[in-house]
């Protein structure tokens, strides 16, 4: 059921929200066990905001769209007065002392948050095996991967065990599950949406997104989170208006795609060279424009995000030190012991890893020869989009180099696991927009153009759909 | 590629200054896969990025500074935020953060 769906119902008074809500439940309670898309459920907390939309509707109320629907929050982002893990076992049992804003927002509307899901510790992975609290399973494959780091969010969409989900993206963990689920997945211009209450990994390239089953119910949702926020210097004095959720087909048609070369080279399995040829005869049959386009620092942008995100995580994650967080730690000699355990028991393998890569990086000697250098390459990276900006109105590229890969198959190889972000992380580098529409492939916009990729989605979506 | 592996005493000293105790075999596994990763980017050296700018942020962010009052709608907001806080310390003493012995 989509949004624009469920509202109409909601407000014919086909269903309520609390029964709404109590379905959902019946739903993650008979496959969630299977799945794993959910780390805990708000049970009381989603009961009594349906119940609170139920009395509003009764006294005759018009009731915001978002209102009843049915969310999934990542595990990252703080729910008030429910546990938020990061998926790490060093916040083993912390529980949110204040909502996000992206949930005060959604709370406002009369949104449902449901439960918190699974993801890759703090967001690093891209399969969501790097959990300290268990697997998610994708819903389309049980055999495979979820796509990670927002495995959980994605998950939970694709086996109807929520309408919609907030995510996170810091290189692709929106957009790679997407892809890997069969969902939509937005991640938006960085400063769009507050990342107040989101906790960190790289904060120069957090951004909060969302998980949707319709590009629709992507922008509905992205409207109600997204603008300036007090409590985040980042993000941006841009509001977004009826751009985001109007079809003008003529607007949409006059649209140059661009299709980035170093994009399609060798690397792509198969199967994924294959549906971008599709996608593209699809765009080409809407009439849209569609041409080559040379984004040509692309093969270092790997590199540059390997730097960086680890430098900026360990800066990050320095203040889970077992004082303010975490559990024990009261029986060490002295507060360096003290620090030292609660690291060493709390962060699990890949957190390690990128702590020591970050540490390193950043260190006296090599600041220059890693950090400094990656930052002026993310420039060059940077201004090679806004060129082909000049050219072309939106970008097209696949996802992911591969289709869903299974359990275990790149858990010992971090490179093998990092190149599945080589189509993602760019986007994060360069600030920018990017949408993923089934059957998976991403679309790349101009700052603060989310409406270009959603209006392109939707389009497409009508398409195939007629 | 060749693999890599950093020196056991470069491992050590980021475990130092990272706080992380890891066990011998967590030590070799992190020494080889960074100098795999670390070999990885040595392809940055090929590009020239003599007078380009260092992004350091994807928004042009304004430093905001603000009045050092406490920012809560009211009282009660403030007594319940402040008591969640202090419920997720490990260790307390009434109100207080309870650490090991600093000085």
């Amino acid at each position: 059921m989509t949004i624009g769906k469920f509202h109409e119902s909601l407000m014919n008074r086909d269903f309520s929200a609390a029964e709404a809500l109590r379905e959902t439940y019946r739903e993650i309670d008979a496959r969630d066990g299977e799945i794993g898309a959910y780390l805990s459920l708000a049970r009381d907390g989603a009961m009594e905001a349906a119940e609170a939309v139920d009395d509003r509707i009764a006294h005759g109320e018009r009731m915001p769209l978002l209102s009843g629907i049915p969310l999934g929050i990542k595990d990252n982002i703080m729910l008030e007065g429910e546990p938020c893990t990061a998926g790490s076992k060093i916040l083993e049992g912390y529980v949110a002392a204040y909502d996000a804003t992206a949930i005060a927002k959604l709370k406002a509307e009369g949104a449902v948050c449901v439960g918190k899901t699974n993801m890759d510790e703090f967001g690093m992975g891209s399969s969501t095996e790097n959990s300290a609290f268990g697997k998610t399973r994708n819903p389309r494959d049980l055999s495979k991967v979820p796509g990670g780091s927002s495995g959980g969010s994605a998950a939970a969409v694709a086996g109807n065990m929520a309408i919609a989900a907030l995510g996170s993206d810091t290189g692709g963990s929106i957009r790679q599950p997407a892809d890997f689920c069969g969902v939509v997945g937005l991640k938006p211009t960085y400063g769009a949406i507050s990342r107040y209450g989101l906790i960190p990994l790289a904060s120069s390239l957090d951004t909060v997104g969302i998980e949707a089953k319709t590009v629709d119910d992507a922008a509905i949702v992205f409207g109600a989170i997204s603008g300036k926020d007090p409590h985040d210097a980042t993000s941006v004095e841009k509001t977004y208006g009826k751009e985001l959720y109007e079809s003008r087909p003529e607007r949409i048609r006059a649209m140059t795609i661009g299709l980035p070369k170093e994009y399609f080279g060798a690397g792509i399995a198969k199967e994924i060279g294959e549906r971008m040829d599709g996608v593209i005869a699809a765009f080409k049959g809407m009439d849209i424009r569609v041409k080559e386009v040379s984004l040509p620092h692309t093969a270092y942008a790997l590199s540059a995000y390997y730097i960086i995100m680890p430098a900026e995580a360990s800066a990050n994650l320095a203040r889970f030190d077992g004082i303010r967080y975490g559990t024990g730690g009261g029986g060490s000699a002295s507060i360096k012991e003290r620090y030292v355990d609660a690291k060493s028991r709390g962060f699990g393998e890949e957190a390690k890893r990128r702590i020591m890569l970050g540490t390193y990086v950043l260190s006296s000697g090599y600041y220059d020869a890693y950090y400094a250098k990656a930052q002026k390459v993310r420039t060059l990276i940077a201004n090679d989009f806004k060129a082909a900006f000049a050219e072309v109105d939106a970008l097209l590229t696949p996802v992911s180099p591969t289709l869903p890969f299974a359990f275990g198959e790149k858990t010992d190889d971090p490179l093998a696991m990092y190149l599945s972000d080589i189509f993602t992380i760019t986007a994060n580098l360069a600030g920018i927009p990017a949408l993923v529409v089934p059957p998976g492939f991403q679309l790349i916009g101009k700052p603060f153009h989310e409406h270009d990729l959603l209006g392109l989605g939707r389009e497409y979506e009508r398409a195939m759909a007629s | 590629m060749p693999i890599q592996r950093i020196a056991p005493e470069t491992v050590a000293r980021l475990a130092e200054l990272a706080r992380l105790g890891l066990s011998e075999k967590e030590s070799e596994k992190i020494g080889s896969d960074l100098g795999e990763i670390l070999a990885h980017f040595e392809e940055l050296g090929k590009i020239d990025t003599e007078g380009i700018m260092p992004m350091i942020g994807a928004a042009d962010a304004k430093n905001v500074t603000r009045s050092d009052d406490e920012d809560l709608e009211t009282p009660e907001d403030g007594m319940r935020l402040g008591e969640r806080i202090r419920e997720a310390f490990p260790d307390r003493a009434g109100d207080s953060l309870k650490v090991q012995k600093i000085l």
